[in-house]
């Protein structure tokens, strides 16, 4: 069953979450960021969080305005906020999008390298380690490569979308 | 992220004439009207999650130049087009330049490389003049997807330092005066601070 649906664009280092069937969650052009999507499919209570980096230096402050900047707040973060909708953490399922590797001619600028080419690896074994260690494995992911990803998480139906453009041409798979 | 007014006019004076410069020598090298539009130096103070619109619809496909620099001072130079406006320019380059040859896809991309290549250069080399600082670009690499996904690129580096930068964003205008691009110069956050020390010196000699 589907119905009327509305688009909320979760922005880099936000966490969204919500309980309306109607509403796609939707994180746009990801390149070496992760978008961690999270949905409970008894309730239907969905979330995205949108992840830039991936741990936070010792000196950051989790109450900052970002939630989501570092993978290492955004993991426990949204599941809390999940839990607090009442999912169930037994029925949590997670998929993680993103993670690309840009610049793929540039390999041999040595201190460039090192900080920003590998970002997107970093991003998703971050994120991937973070649920670890809380207990969840990824259902699915489309993380690396090098072209850049459009991420929407149907709350309704739980589908999650990734979409390219390859040559300008737009391409959408589903993510199972 | 604390400028005074005062020092952003101070800014935006050398940023105009580095710009001057990198019009002339991209005009002098190609011989093919493309201009940066020095009448409107845009300096902003932005919060990082801004860097992803910064060339309008952030899922946009535009193909990008993309060029680092480091020295004295780092940071990150971005000429973008949107596709159609990128792939004619290149052809009339490479037509411009070359003459009897077909201006094949990858000579297109070498082409748009130039232009980059030339305006981050002719701009360091003038900014370099200007307040004594170097700074050596890296080879320019060509880019076509997403417009928030490249734009990731400087910002993953400057959010790693601080949530708010100061970039220069200007247009690129063409035979007519119409817009054909955009260029975009985000430096790192520590190099503000140098080049903000550089050039109270200048403006205050002892």
């Amino acid at each position: 069953m589907s119905g009327p649906t509305f688009t909320v664009s979760v922005g880099i280092g936000e966490i969204v979450t919500t309980r309306d069937s109607g509403c796609v969650l939707t994180a746009l052009a990801l390149g070496s960021c992760i978008a961690l999507c999270a949905r409970d499919p008894e309730l239907g209570v969905a979330g995205m969080a949108h992840v830039l980096l991936p741990a936070s230096p010792q000196c950051h402050s989790p109450a900052e305005t970002k939630p989501a900047k570092y993978a290492d707040h955004a993991v426990p973060e949204l599941i809390d906020r999940l839990l607090h909708q009442c999912a169930s953490s037994k029925r949590l399922r997670f998929w993680a999008i993103g993670g690309a590797f840009k610049l793929t001619g540039m390999a041999e600028l040595g201190a460039l390298g090192d900080r920003v080419l590998r970002i997107g690896e970093l991003n998703a074994d971050a994120v991937e380690r973070c649920l670890v260690e809380r207990g969840y494995a990824l259902t699915g992911r489309d993380v690396g490569g090098s072209v850049a990803r459009t991420a929407r998480l149907y709350v309704g139906s739980g589908r999650v979308t990734v979409t390219t453009r390859v040559a300008g041409v737009a391409q959408e798979r589903e993510l199972s | 992220m604390h400028w005074e007014t005062r020092e952003l006019s101070q800014l935006a004076k050398v940023m105009r004439v580095a710009y001057v410069r990198a019009t002339s020598g991209l005009e002098s090298m190609l011989g093919h009207p493309i201009q940066i539009d020095t009448t409107n130096i845009n300096l902003q103070i932005a919060d990082i999650t801004q860097i992803p619109s910064l060339f309008g619809n952030i899922e946009a496909t535009v193909i990008v130049i993309y060029m680092w620099f480091d020295g004295d001072i780092s940071g990150h130079t971005l000429l973008a087009f949107d596709r159609d406006t990128a792939l004619q320019l290149g052809d009339a380059l490479v037509r411009f330049s070359l003459e009897n040859v077909r201006p094949t896809p990858p000579l297109v991309q070498s082409a748009l490389c130039e232009v980059g290549n030339l305006l981050t250069s002719y701009f360091l080399t003038s900014l370099a003049q200007q307040t004594g600082l170097s700074a050596r670009p890296s080879i320019p690499e060509y880019i076509d997807d997403m417009a928030g996904a490249i734009l990731e690129i400087p910002l993953v580096e400057v959010a790693q330092v601080t949530d708010w930068v100061l970039l220069s964003s200007t247009k690129l205008v063409g035979e007519h005066g119409e817009s054909i691009g955009q260029f975009v110069i985000i430096p790192d956050p520590t190099s503000w601070d140098t080049v903000r020390t550089k050039l109270a010196l200048v403006e205050s000699p002892r």
